[in-house]
């Protein structure tokens, strides 16, 4: 991309996944932000998910994170909830 | 072994995969659709994960079994997709040099995972209704999809 704005993909799952009628959503930075501020994006973009939204759990490349932890374009982001494989 | 799969899981090859002759026991959990939960009656479920986090994830449930319990061999098999009544959506076998070990590793393995890993079951009811199963969210929040 020749765009100089920083895009964050969010992969969504399952229940958040149909909510918000989409696969990914995709959140505007402008620096490395924090996975709080990115809930309160893609809460304002969906608004459907905020009944889920203190339960939605958050990953960053693989692994839980907590809403402190510092993302960039380069990170797979995804959120979803509360799992039940099995 | 990690697997992540949409076919039938061969539980029978799961199993051997970790026989071993440093082992003194086999023990092999599967976790199969069920009709009933509380008195509701399941027609089909769909199994849905988040691929990569999930081999991830078994990956390192494998490492962890290994650091807090003496096994020999691990095997762990996830299904995705749709699954019948009976089906199995879940396999785990462990080997061990003695039982006890071989049945907490196991049982762990399981409730860990279904605390973990990131697959989610739907529900598709009998009555034609379908809901995600998300544990610590009430019901209504989670049927706005069931007009899809």
């Amino acid at each position: 991309m020749s765009d100089v704005r920083n895009i964050v993909r969010v992969q969504l799952f399952a229940a958040a996944r149909d909510i918000a009628g989409r696969e990914v959503v995709e959140l505007e930075i402008v620096r490395p932000t924090e996975i709080a501020t990115l809930r309160k994006q893609l809460l304002e973009m969906v608004p459907g998910l905020q009944p889920l939204a203190n339960a939605l759990l958050w990953a960053v490349n693989n692994e839980y994170v907590r809403d402190d932890r510092v993302v960039g374009p380069s990170d797979a982001v995804a959120c979803f909830p509360p799992v039940s494989g099995g | 072994m990690i697997e992540l799969t949409e076919q039938a899981i061969d539980f029978h090859n799961l199993t051997e995969s970790v026989r071993d002759n440093a082992a003194g026991a086999v023990v092999l959990f599967l976790g199969t659709v069920r009709e009933f939960t509380g008195g509701v009656q399941t027609a089909w479920l769909g199994y849905e994960a988040y691929p990569e986090m999930a081999r991830a994830s078994m990956a390192q449930l494998e490492n962890e079994v290994r650091a807090k319990f003496t096994v020999t061999k691990v095997a762990i098999s996830h299904r995705f997709g749709k699954l019948e009544l009976g089906d199995v959506s879940v396999a785990i076998a462990v080997s061990s040099p003695h039982r006890a070990q071989a049945f907490d590793a196991g049982r762990w393995l399981i409730d860990t995972l279904k605390e973990r890993v990131p697959i989610w079951k739907k529900e598709h009811y009998s009555d034609g209704r379908e809901e995600w199963q998300h544990p610590g969210l009430p019901t209504e929040t989670l049927c706005k999809d069931n007009d899809r």
